[in-house]
């Protein structure tokens, strides 16, 4: 009996890691991924200032977050979207609109995907 | 080559050493609590596990390995994606056989049930063939039976974990003292109360001993406790001392 009682308690703890992950990566991946959506629109309407407040804000968000993030995920997916978002926050620092954009575009996929595989859908368990 | 371009590739070279150094080590610290966590993985579901194991608990055993070797091997993944993995591995299989033992039907599905292959002298070529057991394969667990002629046996049974039963028959049995009717000494379990000069409190209780009966003991032998490799001994106070060697 207190085996199935440990038992009950390994899943306990199990459910509250799964559940503590899935709430700081999804709730980290939302904000940066706003941010990074607002960053693009307003480095696609020429306010170059406001888009440079808005990647900071993301890359401020993952590195807040990523130490905790590392306990839980994959470490080769998330300095893929570290990665990103610097080179994006590099583009801008150094006035290349362009380039940031397309960065920009390529962070915000990778952190949609990133978070797409965490929820428990059938395509993603099978 | 140029000055520059030699510190260069100096430092990246030495980076590099120092990166998979840094790796080995992590390897090395997560192969230890892996190694922990499985060792109380394994204690937690209990002696079945590490005794003869049902199709279950073969299924556990494997897959825990191979998921706690998944992060020793590659840093890049999370240490929690072979703790979690072994978590509920855990879970399942102290609640299949905790379900397995108040329920049999689970138990019959998951474990099956013991088959008869030899009845009464007689083998059942029907049994082997649901089974899919050769005569070798037969004939090869009577003989780690000690049973070299098939004419002595009565009744053979497959367990649920693949392993061979046997019953002799009555004729080719060993005898016993009962069948003899000899007088007999009733036999009480030896248990270890000191091993490498260590007393063992659970085992002295067992016995309902007391420390001070087992020094009167070593003290009538004219040794000390750390002069003991082994101590045996039952309820009827028979006992048992091996010294330790002298280096």
């Amino acid at each position: 009996m207190y085996r199935l009682y440990g038992a009950l308690a390994v899943f306990g703890i199990a459910l509250c890691i799964i559940t503590t992950g899935f709430i700081i990566d999804t709730r980290t991946a939302d904000k940066v991924i706003r941010e990074l959506d607002s960053s693009y629109e307003l480095a696609k309407n020429g306010d170059i200032e406001g888009a440079k407040r808005k990647i900071e804000a993301a890359k401020s968000e993952w590195d807040n977050n990523m130490e905790t993030m590392l306990l839980f995920m994959s470490h080769g997916r998330l300095d893929q979207i570290e990665s990103s978002i610097n080179t994006a926050y590099n583009y801008i620092k150094s006035n290349e609109i362009s380039m940031f954009i397309a960065e920009c575009a390529s962070a915000r996929l990778m952190t949609g995907h990133f978070i797409d595989v965490e929820y428990p859908y059938l395509n993603n368990i099978f | 080559m140029r000055k520059g371009e030699a510190e260069y590739i100096y430092s990246k070279f030495y980076g590099g050493v120092r990166f998979c150094r840094r790796l080995m080590i992590i390897s090395a610290i997560r192969t230890v609590l892996l190694y922990v966590i499985i060792i109380c993985a394994v204690r937690m579901m209990g002696k079945r596990q590490i005794s003869e194991m049902q199709t279950s608990e073969l299924v556990i055993t494997l897959l825990m390995s191979n998921i706690a070797s998944i992060p020793m091997q590659d840093t890049d993944q999370s240490m929690l994606s072979g703790i979690l993995p072994i978590m509920i591995l855990l879970v399942c299989e102290i609640l299949i056989s905790y379900l397995m033992l108040k329920r049999s039907k689970i138990r019959r599905l998951i474990c099956g049930k013991p088959v008869i292959v030899i009845d009464n002298g007689q083998i059942d070529q029907q049994a082997m063939i649901q089974l899919r057991i050769s005569t070798e394969d037969l004939f090869e667990q009577l003989r780690q039976k000690d049973i070299f002629d098939i004419n002595e046996v009565a009744f053979a049974i497959i367990e649920t974990n693949g392993k061979l039963s046997v019953m002799k028959k009555a004729e080719n049995e060993t005898l016993t003292v009962s069948d003899m009717e000899l007088p007999f000494e009733e036999k009480y379990l030896q248990t270890t109360v000191i091993s490498d000069g260590e007393l063992a409190d659970a085992s002295l209780k067992y016995c309902g001993l007391n420390k001070e009966n087992i020094y009167n003991i070593i003290k009538k032998e004219k040794l000390k406790l750390n002069d003991i490799f082994i101590m045996t001994i039952d309820k009827n106070g028979k006992y048992n001392i091996i010294r330790k060697e002298k280096k």
